[in-house]
């Protein structure tokens, strides 16, 4: 479904990826790890058409969206969850998904019924503010405003970052659950190596803008060197 | 010592605070949308002031230069769009923004001195002494810019409420105004929402425009003359509401009208050329107890 060969990208001068490639296959959760400043948040702005691209390609179900701007790429189907003001904090929970089922092509109410069921708290608050949630909840409301518009594509920076255990757990199971009953791909960018590795189908490390491992989790976990060393997991 | 406001100080101060909140919808909208302070307004308004005037050298009364000012004002604005887009784009900061506006607002200056010298040697007229008053028309011994101006407040707002809160575009203008990362996430064109936003700023200030030689005498100075004020007003009114932007105008509209009429028969009508010094002296005072204007108080007790 996304195929990424050869990308180079970054910001303006600043050169942040280097021939990275990587794909991801419906019903598939991708997970990208790697330590702090690899280039993992400039991988999703890379698909999403935030970061410049210099060299490379970047194809949804074949089509080359590399050069796409930001809003013609959702409108192809990515959906992209920033990590941080990922929600209309002045507006209701109800009113943050209708403003992103107005601008999707599916604009039937399946999805909003499906976050409603995936998230119920959402729903006994969907009169209230948004900006009035909690963490856990406004990270609920970010995935639900990228998978209410029934997207291709889901690509989720560190969503449990800042969470607290409880919230860790449960988002971390509900990425899964949308994997299992939704037809599409998601790319997940995590600082939480236990967490990412639990749900995640396949697994990329990422050190200084390349890729260093490619694999499944159980692949990467014998890996001891890389885990210690990248990720800062065992002894 | 005797202070009498009339009834007609009444209607001046309501004429000047509708054509007041007319320029300063748009710098609110415009702050609202791209956090710039447009100091371009001032060009705009003047247009429409000269959109009223060609009207009127072409046989038609000036009101009907009203539509003229409206687009001239907006495709004014739209110019100045594309010529900031390319330093938006290059991430520049809201000070090269602004300075940029300023530059375009002195461009923008020579052009109208050139239409300006154009209507006044080709066309015969003193189109810098511009006053369309004594051919107003009267109902009831009501002047029409009294209703022609508060009609067009009227519409102006009502249109912007029916845009922002009934419409698909709306909508996107909103997620805009709050969040436009967020917002072009969800697939809205934030590039053009800034476009629509720009034009409808220039359009409004293009009507304000228009109507103002029915108020008072107009050159191409007037608008850069009232800049401060239309800044004020929106200020007042707070930035974050375009409510905010006719609350503040006839607060400071009122304001300055009465009191100047107050003061100049204590004092001598000397005392009008310090009248600035009123919408900044209620400016001051009012973002020392409110930081953030006046309409999120009033929205705050209406539960909004």
């Amino acid at each position: 479904m996304l195929r990424i060969e050869n990308l180079n990208s970054g910001y303006g001068k600043l050169h942040v990826l280097y021939d990275v490639s990587i794909d991801c296959e419906k019903k598939e959760i991708v997970a990208v790890l790697g330590p702090n400043g690899a280039g993992k948040t400039t991988l999703l702005n890379s698909i999403f058409g935030i970061a410049d691209i210099y060299s490379g390609s970047i194809k949804l179900d074949g089509e080359e969206i590399s050069k796409l701007p930001p809003h013609n790429i959702a409108r192809k189907g990515i959906a992209y969850v920033l990590q941080m003001i990922n929600i209309f904090s002045e507006l209701s929970v109800d009113e943050n998904l209708r403003i992103a089922m107005a601008f999707s092509k599916d604009k039937s109410s399946d999805m909003l019924d499906y976050v409603y069921e995936l998230f119920p708290i959402l729903k006994e608050r969907k009169k209230q503010r948004a900006g009035t949630l909690s963490g856990g909840e406004r990270q609920m409301l970010a995935i639900s405003i990228g998978l209410v518009r029934n997207p291709k594509l889901l690509l989720l920076d560190e969503p449990t970052a800042g969470l607290m255990p409880l919230y860790v757990s449960l988002i971390a199971k509900k990425i899964g659950e949308i994997r299992d009953q939704k037809e599409l791909g998601i790319i997940m960018v995590e600082q939480n190596v236990q967490k990412a590795l639990e749900v995640a189908d396949k697994v990329y490390v990422i050190v200084s803008g390349q890729v260093v491992f490619r694999g499944l989790p159980s692949e990467l976990m014998s890996e001891r060197e890389i885990m210690k060393l990248y990720l800062g997991v065992g002894d | 010592m005797q202070v009498a406001i009339s009834v007609g100080t009444l209607i001046q101060a309501l004429v000047w605070s509708s054509i007041l909140s007319l320029t300063a919808i748009g710098i609110t909208l415009l702050y609202r949308t791209t956090r710039v302070p447009n100091f371009a307004h001032a060009s705009f308004v003047t247009t429409g002031i000269y959109a009223s005037t060609i009207a009127w050298v072409f046989g038609f009364h000036p009101y009907l230069g009203i539509p003229l000012g409206f687009i001239l004002g907006g495709s004014e604005a739209v110019l100045l769009f594309y010529m900031l887009e390319p330093l938006r784009r290059r991430k520049a900061s809201i000070f090269l923004l602004m300075i940029a506006t300023l530059s375009f607002d002195i461009l923008m200056y020579g052009v109208l001195n050139v239409l300006a010298d154009i209507l006044q040697f080709e066309f015969k007229i003193l189109s810098r002494n511009i006053y369309f008053a004594p051919i107003d028309f009267n109902i009831g011994g009501l002047q029409g810019v009294v209703l022609i101006s508060f009609a067009a407040l009227l519409v102006t707002m009502i249109a912007l409420q029916l845009l922002l809160y009934r419409t698909n575009l709306g909508v996107a203008l909103r997620a805009c105004m709050e969040n436009p990362s967020l917002a072009q996430t969800l697939g809205v064109n934030v590039s053009r929402m800034l476009l629509i936003s720009w034009f409808i700023a220039g359009a409004t200030a293009g009507v304000a425009g228009a109507l103002l030689p029915f108020y008072q005498m107009c050159n191409v100075y007037t608008g850069t003359y009232y800049l401060a004020e239309m800044f004020c007003a929106s200020i007042v009114g707070g930035l974050d509401h375009l409510i905010g932007a006719p609350i503040g105008s006839f607060l400071l509209g009122f304001a300055k009208i009465l009191l100047l009429s107050s003061l100049a028969s204590v004092i001598g009508p000397d005392v009008i050329n310090y009248m600035l010094i009123i919408p900044l002296g209620i400016m001051v005072i009012t973002l020392a107890a409110l930081p953030t204007g006046l309409a999120p108080l009033i929205m705050r007790r209406r539960g909004v």
